[in-house]
């Protein structure tokens, strides 16, 4: 029996259900947002990088944006629905969420959600 | 069988919550809502009552006490046609893509978007409701909370108390929209704060130690059986009758997410409709094909089984995992590889087995009763919904027993309590009437085993 330890190959990290998570206006997800989060403006955009640099109340931070990550169009403040949207969408000035996948680190987007 | 006492987890989550009301007095401020005293009360408001703004739908509406928190078809066909329920068949802005009321009406199966709602015609799920008991001791895991039938069911932080919020955006909605603020309104960290507490205080606060010292023959060797790691080997994953690994052999990985092959069982009953019911792949987009382990305490009583309730009966859902779905699935091999063979237990064997899950969860369906009619000596304004819960909880226990032939005598005890909670209920001499049913309950107790 104990070699099912070592045929499940560990325990994965966590992960919470993206399909809802979209549809969740920035800074108000539920034990994340202001905790495993960085909102502020974006700063800048670096796409050969896929960095993106927030300006929040603690400075400007660069966080990585990978392939495949999440980016999010919040569209609740005018009423319309929240859509998916691409890397492409985070330009300067917008206000922003980014979560991240490593707290310590906070150098990498998990989702990313982009007011619009 | 000792438990937990709930006085003693409301008290902690009260003073969790008061301190989150430490406010500063530098600058005047609007005044903030009045402390929570009691979290659980104010989440079982809320979770009965609250709608968030949406289509009328609560928590409740399908997490029914009168069903153990869950739902079945059998009581669907009990409600009336406008309950909020069926707001798919009432509300024009719902009737597409937001539920399947055939599948709803005949199999207990609600919709489901895990993966996402960019195409609502073709791309869901169909799960039943699972119940919201003894969440304390099965949701915990290494890898983070497990929510949901994949663990993956909730936003946010993916706990408990982000759980609601994404019920709130799947079920209640207006519209398929789901504009936070237009569609629905998000519960306030209050609220999330208080439907945990209440989710967390509803049944069992702790895991059985087996062996029980059981007196019927049958159940003593299901139990047996169960235990077994080279025979039923279900104590592996469902640890003490639990949800959790047993930590001998997945030391402290808590609840565990595996693919038994569920969604390879031929001939489901919700595919015999014709019905579109796409394949569910579980945790994650894409999904691996796991779920999580759900308890088996309160297994008896709380069918149809596994998330898509594609099986009827408590000895079907023991039965599948003799068959080609589980013994050929990734979980059935890293048992094959682990212990040289799959589960390929006889007809007998899996009824005893069955008893041994009827009886425990009888033992359960006890302690919950004796427990709400101590509750309910107390409560005074709230002991009619305590003694209703009582109720269902002793009729749930004759309902496993009688379904499996178990215990005749018990069986006899405990509708001598049925009929004194009754009488209760109505009024009529009520503190006799709830001694004399405690009674009752040790009696049935008493006659499924030793010295409890």
């Amino acid at each position: 029996m104990a070699a099912i330890i070592a045929l499940m190959g560990g325990a994965r990290a966590a992960d919470a259900q993206q399909s809802t998570e979209r549809f969740i206006p920035v800074g108000q997800s539920p034990g994340v947002s202001g905790v495993y989060s960085y909102i502020g403006e974006v700063e800048a955009v670096n796409a050969e990088n896929r960095t993106v640099t927030v300006r929040g109340p603690e400075g400007s931070r660069t966080i990585g944006v990978p392939e495949g990550c999440s980016v999010w169009l919040d569209r609740s403040a005018a009423k319309l629905q929240n859509l998916d949207g691409s890397f492409g969408d985070i330009t300067v000035g917008r206000r922003i969420e980014v979560m991240y996948t490593d707290y310590q680190t906070k150098d990498t987007a998990a989702w990313v959600k982009v007011v619009v | 069988m000792t438990m937990k006492p709930r006085g003693k987890i409301r008290s902690v989550i009260a003073g969790v919550g008061v301190a989150g009301w430490i406010v500063s007095t530098a600058c005047p401020r609007p005044e903030p809502p009045p402390p929570v005293t009691d979290p659980v009360a104010e989440g079982e408001r809320i979770f009965f009552n609250e709608m968030f703004n949406g289509n009328g739908r609560t928590c409740g509406t399908c997490h029914r006490t009168e069903d153990n928190f869950g739902l079945t078809p059998a009581f669907i066909a009990t409600l009336p046609p406008d309950d909020p329920l069926f707001v798919a068949e009432t509300n024009p802005n719902l009737a597409q893509n937001f539920e399947n009321p055939r599948l709803m009406r005949e199999f207990g199966l609600i919709l489901e978007n895990q993966d996402g709602f960019d195409d609502l015609a073709n791309n869901f799920n169909m799960r039943g409701v699972p119940h919201t008991l003894a969440q304390g001791t099965s949701i915990a895991s290494a890898a983070g909370p497990r929510t949901g039938w994949s663990g993956d069911g909730a936003p946010g932080d993916g706990s408990l108390r982000a759980f609601s919020t994404g019920a709130v955006i799947q079920h209640f909605p207006l519209t398929t929209n789901r504009v936070a603020g237009v569609d629905f309104r998000l519960p306030t960290d209050e609220e999330l704060d208080a439907l945990e507490a209440f989710m967390l205080s509803l049944g069992r606060q702790e895991d059985l130690d087996l062996p029980l010292p059981l007196k019927g023959v049958v159940a003593a060797r299901g139990q047996e059986i169960f235990l077994d790691n080279t025979l039923g080997k279900c104590n592996a994953c469902h640890f003490n009758a639990g949800a959790n690994g047993d930590p001998n052999i997945f030391g402290d990985a808590g609840n565990l997410n595996f693919d038994t092959g569920v969604e390879d069982l031929p001939d489901q009953p919700a595919d015999l409709t014709g019905e579109l019911v796409p394949p569910d792949d579980g945790f994650g987009i894409p999904g691996d094909g796991t779920f999580n382990t759900p308890p088996l305490v309160e297994a008896a009583d709380t069918g149809p089984f596994f998330h898509n309730n594609s099986v009827e009966t408590i000895e079907g859902s023991v039965a599948f995992y003799n068959g080609d779905a589980f013994n050929n699935s990734p979980a059935g091999q890293l048992l094959v590889g682990a212990t040289g063979s799959g589960i390929n237990l006889d007809a007998t064997q899996v009824v005893e087995v069955a008893a041994f899950l009827r009886v425990i969860n009888a033992l359960e369906n006890i302690r919950e009763t004796v427990d709400l009619l101590e509750r309910s000596q107390e409560s005074g304004a709230n002991a009619g919904s305590l003694l209703a819960r009582a109720l269902e909880e002793t009729g749930d226990a004759v309902f496993v027993l009688a379904g499996g032939g178990l215990h005749p005598r018990a069986v006899a005890h405990l509708e001598r309590a049925k009929a004194l909670i009754e009488r209760a209920a109505a009024g009529h001499d009520y503190q006799n009437a709830v001694e004399q049913a405690m009674a009752a309950l040790d009696r049935a107790r008493e006659e499924l085993v030793e010295g409890q």
